[in-house]
């Protein structure tokens, strides 16, 4: 069995980049200037106490040791409380991870049909000029910043035009329990498409150098002088053969969509991980912070993992040759 | 004496209006400099103040941008090298802009105006500044030219400026107009926009070069080194790859707090990875050719194979990286800022302002409209500049 000789390689060198992931987030912890004790209790504290916090939380031992323990911990989805919210980390990020997975994954819908919509032209109209121009209109928008595209958005559709709701999740006087799934979408619609779009332009300009590649194989001259229509062509030859390395393209994506959702989520107050970690960050939370930041890095390795396993399920050569 | 280029034309005329528009300011500044200059080797401790220092980077590089657009009149240049296309040599007006903002500007950035009739202006209304300068005699006997540089520096530094909308009803006042309109506590968002520019800028070219010195270091050395610490270097490139860059920019941010010089460092220290594994891949390339051979076989040292054969051959991948990393890092920057994590109010960069503007949506579209437009030019040419590199090289 190569497939499951690859899929076990490919996860067992993914544990050595989650360790160092957690290396990383446990010295980036370490940076600052004293302890959590010194920025969270009074300076006046009377040494004793002090003293028995320090022994009660771990922290008169000596860093290798502090480093381990955090590790275990770590490992088994425990990374302590949360100051601000009193609760484990865990439980408050496991709370809003629901609603940015729901914006990502939206965004990730949006953002393959736009994508694949943009690099049309490239079929269509080779070699014209309309192809030149929406080509040239893909790179400037893949450079634009993407809270600038929300605002523009926002400007336009909520306040220009009234169409869309401007923030939140469910309209307000309605909760979750009660909210339609048309309310629901009708605000996702914005926060969406505003994480989505640089990151279209970025698909598509991908897929089109693809597709460019997939037009001139002799199987589609083929196809050609067989006489099938374009739209067949399109759909049964290139877009399967242009599409197949798309699919790592997705896995690094979720990264990047992650990333966009920090600021589209403020920009759209989305009760999420992106506003939970500016939040944690305002209140100096420090445990949320280092939490967020090792949920983020987790979801990302995951995703390359999973797009990894699907391109070898999809194209046998990947672990045929080895 | 041939005329050419109507660009460097209309780039001087526009440059000769600003400099009668401006007389007092740029001349000052130049008295500034030329005064302190020759204090210098007198009392070199009492020269130095950091908030002249823009003004007299500015005098330089206007005088120098004066000279170049004159030589460039009466000397059009063979085919130039450097500026392959209109995106690079859109970045090189913007650095000038950068450096000589303090001229630029028709009202000093953080200068608030008054607040009952500049508050929330939209772009294109008229207004008109006063400025009073209260002359203070220098104390004790000093020399003409101690005289001079304290008057101009006092010009400089103390005079005080107050902004209101609408004509000037007496003749004290100087007419403006609020080209981009006007923010919440009356300052004028074109001036902001443009001192800015340097702030996102410098931070950007800052944060690249460290970034682009990591990122060589890393390249070159896992390029060059042996198999062990090749993958050893690489494995700690993937790493950092694996963290979303923002959150672990905001992750260090939140625990070194919240500064430009942490935000450099920060920046630098998140955006070498790219760099570091194209100029590896380069290097292991280069490192198989012949002319690399034939200086191991002379006995050549490792360092003489590395700053004379390799070197030279991945500069132009270097400059090409850069100008990618610089966007990057400015887009990064824009995005911290934004969130209220990068520059601090009131020094204005386009990301705090975007991000200030967010709470006027309603009632001024202009304050998050202009800013963002300059920045999403700045990104767009840097990637513009990349592709007349590409096809150049």
């Amino acid at each position: 069995m190569p497939l499951l000789k690859y899929s076990v390689r490919r996860l067992v060198e993914a544990i050595p980049l989650l360790l160092g992931l957690a290396t990383i987030v446990f010295f980036l912890s370490r940076l600052l200037p004293g302890d959590a004790t010194t920025v969270f209790l009074s300076p006046n504290i009377s040494p004793s106490i002090l003293e028995q916090l320090k022994s009660q939380f771990g922290l008169d031992r000596p860093v290798g040791e502090q480093y381990i323990r955090w590790m275990g911990s770590a490992l088994t989805g425990d990374f302590g409380y949360s100051f601000s919210y009193n609760q484990p980390v865990m439980s408050v990020i496991g709370s809003v991870f629901p609603n940015t997975l729901m914006l990502g994954m939206g965004a990730l819908v949006v953002e393959i049909g736009l994508g694949i919509l943009l690099a049309l032209p490239v079929f269509l109209w080779e070699g014209k000029k309309v192809e030149a121009v929406i080509a040239n209109l893909t790179l400037a928008v893949y450079t634009l910043p993407s809270f600038w595209i929300g605002m523009l958005l926002l400007l336009v559709f909520s306040y220009g035009l009234g169409l869309l709701p401007s923030s939140q999740m469910y309209s307000s006087g309605t909760s979750a329990s009660e909210g339609s799934v048309f309310d629901l979408l009708k605000h996702l619609a914005l926060p969406a498409l505003t994480a989505a779009i640089p990151a279209a332009a970025g698909f598509a300009r991908y897929l089109r150098s693809n597709v460019k590649m997939v037009m001139n194989q002799d199987y589609v001259l083929m196809a050609r002088s067989m006489g099938l229509s374009n739209k067949r062509i399109f759909r049964s030859y290139i877009l399967p053969n242009a599409a197949a390395p798309m699919v790592s393209l997705i896995g690094i994506e979720i990264g990047m969509l992650l990333t966009g959702v920090l600021v589209t989520e403020t920009l759209f107050a989305w009760p999420g991980m992106g506003r939970l970690t500016i939040a944690a960050i305002s209140s100096r939370d420090y445990p949320l912070i280092l939490g967020c930041t090792l949920v983020a890095g987790v979801v990302v390795i995951i995703g390359n993992l999973l797009a990894d396993l699907v391109n070898a399920l999809i194209d046998p050569r990947i672990w045929n040759t080895e | 004496m041939k005329l050419r280029s109507w660009k460097t034309i209309a780039l001087l005329i526009l440059f000769l209006l600003i400099s009668v528009y401006q007389w007092s300011l740029i001349s000052a500044s130049m008295i500034s400099l030329v005064t302190s200059a020759v204090l210098l080797p007198v009392n070199p401790a009492r020269i130095w103040s950091v908030d002249l220092i823009e003004f007299w980077v500015a005098s330089i590089t206007w005088l120098m941008t004066g000279f170049f657009l004159l030589r460039r009149i009466f000397r059009p240049p063979g085919p130039s090298r450097i500026l392959v296309n209109g995106a690079a040599i859109f970045l090189c007006l913007l650095g000038v802009v950068a450096l000589t903002s303090p001229f630029l500007v028709p009202v000093p950035p953080n200068v608030q105006g008054d607040l009952i009739t500049t508050r929330l202006l939209p772009p294109l209304s008229p207004g008109y500044i006063i400025e009073t300068l209260e002359t203070t005699e220098p104390v004790g006997n000093v020399s003409s030219i101690e005289r001079k540089r304290q008057q101009a520096n006092a010009f400089l530094l103390q005079r005080s400026i107050i902004v209101r909308g609408g004509k000037p009803e007496t003749d004290d006042g100087r007419s403006i107009v609020f080209l981009f309109g006007t923010d919440d506590t009356g300052r004028d968002v074109f001036s902001r926009i443009i001192s800015g520019t340097r702030v996102s800028l410098a931070i950007g070219v800052a944060a690249t070069v460290g970034a682009m010195l990591i990122g060589t270091f890393f390249g070159f050395a896992a390029g060059y080194s042996n198999r062990f610490v090749d993958s050893l270097l690489m494995r700690i490139t993937d790493l950092f790859l694996s963290i979303p860059s923002l959150f672990l920019v905001i992750g260090i941010v939140a625990f070194l707090g919240q500064s430009i010089s942490t935000l450099i460092i920060v920046l630098a220290t998140t955006g070498w990875m790219g760099i570091a594994r194209m100029v590896r891949a380069e290097v292991k390339k280069l490192r198989e050719r012949e002319f690399v051979l034939v200086a191991k076989m002379f006995n050549r040292s490792s360092t003489t194979i590395i700053l004379r054969h390799i070197l030279p051959n991945v500069k132009l991948l270097l400059i090409t990286a850069a100008v990618l990393q610089f966007g990057n890092a400015v887009l990064a920057e824009a995005s911290l800022s934004f969130l209220g994590l990068g520059v601090q109010p009131p020094t204005a960069s386009w990301g705090n302002m975007l991000g200030q503007s967010l709470g006027y949506l309603r009632t001024g579209w202009w304050l998050g409209v202009f800013p963002g437009l300059l920045l999403a030019c700045v990104l767009i040419a840097a990637h513009y500049a990349i592709e007349g590199r590409e096809n150049a090289a």
